[in-house]
């Protein structure tokens, strides 16, 4: 129900929103007070002075931030797969390292998405409530780690770092509604997959030979795309700070 | 002075039930809802009955009262009384008008 009425204009929402809610509270809309509901929000948006003369709701302009951080952390996505998809189209290499397929091709799509996703993370420790200290260190470590392994990729330890430090952002983004509960698992299950991949217990060299690395690495996306959504979702838990 | 309801578009007709509904008392959202639906036989939805409800408040035909948690009532102004009296006599009147002459025909 409140996702209906978010359909309507902020100020008008901040007059009506509310006695509207109980209404929907006490008679649940049929499937023709939904549309008539949704015609209601496009008429408010056509005849904004319907809701008074009173100022317009006062927009937190963080929320707008947020709001790019999120736009920006969706094209890093895309440019992470784009990556994926020119390292997978590279040469084979036959040296003493063994065949493997050369990616370095794809390292400026790979470093400029990973510094995008800096931005949604960057974004997503602002939301937190003021005492989440922990999950702002681990939104550091993330930011900081993920970009420094996307300069060098062989180097797996800032990987780590940024593997842990997501993760204590992802738990203080969960306890503070910002995420929801299972928010965290695709992305750490894509993380889990390189050293399940490396020590062979996940068959993907078998199945995808010299291309498994980057089937590995491009599940990587989950985390661009489980950082963007709640930034660019107004319901999300988001509490501008009184202060 | 009064406000034409026509210039409501689609809102007009759901207005003029809005206004006869409070007509004998303020009603908040819900209880006008039931009540138009009694009155006209129709279902109201609810962003039509909001949208109403801004107009009508907007014209200073209706003004909402302090809410009681999430119920919020509204009653019908001085000028809205008389628009909705002036309307219901212009409707009264062209009943009487059509039905004189149906029974001019029928004679």
């Amino acid at each position: 129900m409140s996702r209906l009425v978010s359909l309507y204009p902020a100020r008008w929402r901040a007059r009506y929103g509310d006695e509207l809610l109980g209404l929907l509270m006490e008679r649940p809309p049929s499937r023709l007070d939904r549309l008539d509901l949704i015609r209601g929000a496009f008429d408010a948006r056509l005849h904004p002075g319907l809701a008074g003369p009173g100022e317009p709701a006062p927009i937190d302009p963080r929320a707008a931030r947020h709001r790019r951080a999120g736009i920006v952390t969706l094209v890093g996505a895309g440019l992470w797969l784009g990556g994926m998809v020119v390292a997978i189209n590279g040469p084979v290499v036959h040296d003493s390292w063994g065949t493997y397929r050369e990616g370095a091709a794809a390292l400026p799509l790979i470093i400029m998405a990973t510094a995008l996703l800096a931005f949604g993370i960057a974004g997503t420790a602002e939301r937190l409530p003021s005492g989440a200290w922990l999950g702002r260190v681990g939104a550091l470590a993330a930011g900081a780690g993920f970009l420094l392994w996307s300069l060098a990729p062989w180097v797996m330890a800032t990987g780590a770092v940024g593997a842990l430090g997501f993760t204590l952002l992802g738990v203080s983004a969960i306890r503070s509604g910002q995420w929801p509960a299972w928010a965290l698992a695709p992305g750490l299950m894509a993380i889990l997959a390189v050293p399940l991949a490396l020590s062979g217990v996940l068959p993907i060299s078998s199945t995808f030979g010299i291309d498994g690395q980057f089937v590995v690495f491009g599940s990587f996306v989950v985390i661009w795309l489980v950082v963007a959504r709640p930034l660019l979702s107004p319901s999300a838990a988001f509490q501008p700070a009184t202060s | 002075m009064t406000q034409e309801l026509t210039e409501l578009g689609r809102f007009a007709e759901p207005s003029m039930y809005i206004l006869v509904a409070l007509s004998d008392g303020p009603k908040h959202g819900y209880a006008i809802m039931t009540d138009v639906e009694a009155i006209s036989g129709a279902p109201l939805g609810p962003g039509t009955l909001y949208g109403a409800l801004a107009r009508l408040e907007r014209r200073g035909l209706i003004e909402a009262l302090e809410p009681d948690e999430r119920r919020r009532p509204y009653r019908l102004t001085a000028l809205g009384a008389t628009t909705l009296r002036v309307q219901l006599e212009g409707l009264a009147g062209f009943a009487r008008t059509g039905l004189g002459r149906l029974k001019e025909t029928r004679t």
